[in-house]
């Protein structure tokens, strides 16, 4: 008689719930988490907005290493002589303002810091870099070498279009080189602060 | 995100200023950890471990911003999470980032829960691609500090996050008191209604009554996270209701039946006519402001239970007693203009099969208690006195020409200070004893907006606006048997431009009650003859932390029956303060 009852409450305690169609838990988080977008990108290739109001044609390959720090480098190629921002500032007598571009290039390496582990996708960073621009004229040569600060943000646009913005300062080291068939002008080396803000637009790759 | 807001809170200047009054005297023991750098800003959680010592859980944030004007802007914030471990004596053993994102993604802390002896994080992702937000836990290890195991999906909510114009979705978790089932309700998010405006910018006719379905979707859980019942947009149906619904409290029963409180508001929008006629100063009328119960069975039966249509509530928790009956503690209320002024305390018992009304006792607020904590002053003793028709005297002079100059709505709230306690709108804590009798402790609290303009001596003018945050009185009520017992303590304390995270915290044994406010406990006899209190030290100027300029505290809990804990904390040296009453 025990028996018979103890079945009948287990019977009771089985059916205390309604009986329907139940979801249930689910450890496969990725189903959920996949909304499309490339936030935990390895790499970024982008594209220097900035660069082009200078003339330069910038392009940057940055490389997750982990989730605080990547490492960039870039190229590039001058294709005009843009606007420059340091002759309205720093005019020089003897630079041959008037005389076209032959050829100009770049390149540089960077070291980036992310915060909260963010590494490279959304958030703000620090980075040093190192830049070196040469720019050939008819008789002159122009050649830059930037070591700067960036303080910087970074964005997802869309699933894997990344934008970037940031502010630099640091030092530029200059050299005003004669080319051309005339003798006795002296190279003119200068220091001075290098200062500015950039911007870009990238393209975050998964491997 | 909210997080996120108390931790920018945090990092605004809080001045304070305190002081109270009691009827006597306890002794409390203080004691505190060695000092150390906290990770992070704010503290969200803090909880005692199973093998002694105790766990708290803070959120700072990474990255920043700068913005030019109100049109450039570049600005990335992220909360991040830290775990802090201690010993008994609140020593800082071990603290570490609690690593909350997964697969590549910010999830956002949602709650720490004890569940079964075993501590889980919840968590919560927005999903944009597929317009949802979903709910996961994961096995917090206590020993490594770190979540372990997969993250498990639970709960799923609709959430257009693109979109403006759509309340937030969100859940709410809640655990039966033997920690057998969990219950999560979500509610998803749902476009904002754009209130429809009449000609004159007023709406001409009363809200619309009518019957009404509030959806929300509810998964208890059984102790093995099993998902035992589920119902997706369960329908709270209301009658003669306008289209609000405000959920007050919600909670599970060891039978894995599930509750849900709601305030079902009605307000008539008076037309430029009646405002007119009946010479009111506002342009609403309260007509009902009743609460609803709905009780889900396990089976899928639901029971409801809707409070006097007569009676104006202003606030209400469920408790269930020893017995499993539903206690519903509420705080009765009375309209002055458009505001609803607290008269009163209630206590409905309720059957829980069938939601059948076992006791229904209420009572107003005494004399004493209504004089102390509104602070009637002489002055307006005087003009009551008058009003009574004692005209003698200097003072009632004065009372004459003050009665002359009030408005109809000052003098509303004149009569209405005698019966209500104007600034208390919410219960601070209500509890049952082990007897089955229950406590509700209130705490008058309100906004004091100072705007101020300087003009220096080069005619420059400028204008500040101060945020005045009052946490005064306390009023401790007890309804033993039919009969309710009141007492209150005086106190007063402002905190300047920045609420506080916690007023106070509440803790209940053999009947009694212990408060931990700002600066004091405060400790009730059971039946409320006395309230006395203890000054606490650790808020003290004189108690010295070596190391630590000053102390501010933002932040406690009750860990256990006897014990509180709150951190001093200034900048990011914290230190733990362990408050027992004997």
């Amino acid at each position: 008689m025990t028996r018979i009852v103890l079945f009948f409450c287990i019977g009771l305690t089985l059916n205390a719930f309604s009986q329907k169609d139940l979801p249930t838990t689910d450890s496969n988080a990725k189903k959920y988490l996949d909304d499309g977008k490339n936030t935990d990108a390895d790499a970024d290739i982008r594209i220097a907005v900035t660069s082009i109001v200078t003339g330069f044609l910038d392009l940057a390959y940055e490389q997750r290493i982990n989730h605080t720090y990547s490492v960039e480098l870039g190229g590039g190629y001058q294709f005009n002589r843009g606007i420059d921002v340091f002759k309205l500032v720093n005019e020089l007598e003897f630079f041959p303002y008037d005389e076209e571009l032959t050829k100009g290039m770049g390149f540089s390496v960077t070291a980036k810091r992310y915060g909260g582990k963010e590494a490279i996708s959304e958030m703000t960073f620090q980075a040093l870099t190192y830049r070196n621009r040469t720019s050939a004229f008819e008789t002159y040569s122009y050649n830059a070498q930037d070591i700067f600060y960036t303080l910087g943000w970074k964005y997802l646009l869309s699933n894997s279009i990344s934008a970037q913005a940031g502010f630099n300062a640091g030092l530029r080291l200059s050299k005003y080189a004669h080319t051309g068939t005339t003798v006795g002008i002296e190279d003119v080396k200068k220091t001075g602060f290098y200062g500015g803000f950039s911007a870009g637009f990238g393209y975050y790759i998964k491997y | 995100m909210k997080l996120a807001k108390i931790s920018v809170l945090l990092l605004l200047i809080v001045v304070c200023t305190n002081t109270s009054v009691a009827q006597g005297k306890i002794k409390v023991k203080e004691t505190h950890g060695d000092l150390f750098e906290q990770k992070g800003r704010g503290f969200i959680d803090v909880v005692e471990l199973p093998n002694g010592g105790y766990m708290s859980l803070s959120v700072g944030s990474a990255g920043g911003g700068v913005s030019f004007g109100n049109i450039i802007r570049f600005v990335q914030y992220k909360a991040l999470y830290y775990i802090q471990r201690y010993d008994k004596n609140l020593n800082l053993v071990e603290q570490k980032q609690l690593d909350i994102d997964h697969l590549g993604k910010n999830l956002a802390f949602e709650k720490l829960v004890k569940f079964q002896n075993e501590f889980y994080v919840f968590s919560t992702f927005v999903n944009e691609k597929n317009k949802k937000k979903y709910l996961f836990y994961s096995k917090l290890n206590v020993g490594k500090m770190a979540l372990e195991g997969s993250f498990i999906k639970v709960a799923e909510v609709k959430d257009p996050a693109a979109k403006t114009g759509y309340t937030e979705s969100s859940f709410d978790i809640s655990l039966s008191k033997d920690e057998k089932y969990m219950v999560v309700f979500g509610k998803d998010a749902e476009p904002i209604k754009k209130k429809s405006k009449s000609f004159f910018g007023k709406s001409s006719k009363q809200s619309k009554i009518g019957t009404y379905d509030f959806k929300f979707t509810f998964w208890v859980l059984d102790k093995d996270f099993e998902i035992v019942n589920y119902e997706k947009n369960y329908a709270v149906t209301l009658k003669e209701s306008s289209d609000k619904f405000y959920v007050r409290d919600f909670a599970v029963d060891d039978k894995g039946a599930i509750y849900i409180l709601g305030k079902n508001n009605v307000i008539d929008e008076l037309t430029r006519a009646e405002v007119k006629s009946m010479k009111r100063a506002t342009w609403v009328d309260i007509n009902k402001s009743a609460f609803v119960l709905e009780k889900i069975n396990s089976d899928g039966t639901t029971e409801q239970y809707i409070t006097p249509e007569n009676d104006l509530f202003v606030d209400m928790n469920i408790l269930f007693d020893k017995k499993g009956n539903i206690n519903l503690v509420g705080l009765n209320g009375e309209q002055v203009y458009a505001k609803l002024a607290t008269t009163g305390v209630s206590r409905i018992v309720l059957d829980n099969d069938n939601l059948d009304e076992i006791s229904n006792v209420n009572d107003n607020f005494t004399e004493d208690v209504l004089e102390n904590v509104n602070d009637i002053m002489e002055s307006e003793k005087a003009i009551d006195n008058m009003k009574n028709g004692n005209r003698k005297g200097r003072i009632q002079k004065k009372a004459k020409k003050k009665l002359a100059k009030m408005t109809p709505e000052e003098k509303a709230y004149f009569d209405i200070k005698k019966r209500a306690a104007l600034n208390v709108n919410s219960i601070a804590f209500s509890g049952l004893d082990e007897n089955g009798d229950a406590m509700i402790v209130l705490e008058e609290q309100h906004l004091e907006i100072v705007t101020t303009t300087y003009t220096d001596a080069n005619g420059r003018t400028t204008t500040t606006t101060t945020y005045y945050y009052h946490y005064d009185d306390l009023i401790f009520t007890k309804f033993i048997g039919d009969d309710v017992v009141q007492n209150y303590y005086k106190k007063s304390f402002v905190s300047i431009n920045s609420p506080l995270q916690k007023s106070m915290d509440v803790s209940l044994k053999n009947g009694e009650l212990t408060v931990m406010t700002q600066g004091h406990i405060v400790k009730s006899d059971g039946d409320l003859s006395k309230v006395r209190d203890a000054e606490l030290q650790a808020f003290s100027r004189s108690e010295k932390i070596p190391g630590m300029k000053r102390k501010y505290f933002t932040y406690r809990k009750t860990v256990n029956e006897d014990t509180i804990l709150a951190p001093a904390q200034s900048g990011k040296k914290v230190v733990w303060y362990k408050v027992t009453v004997d």
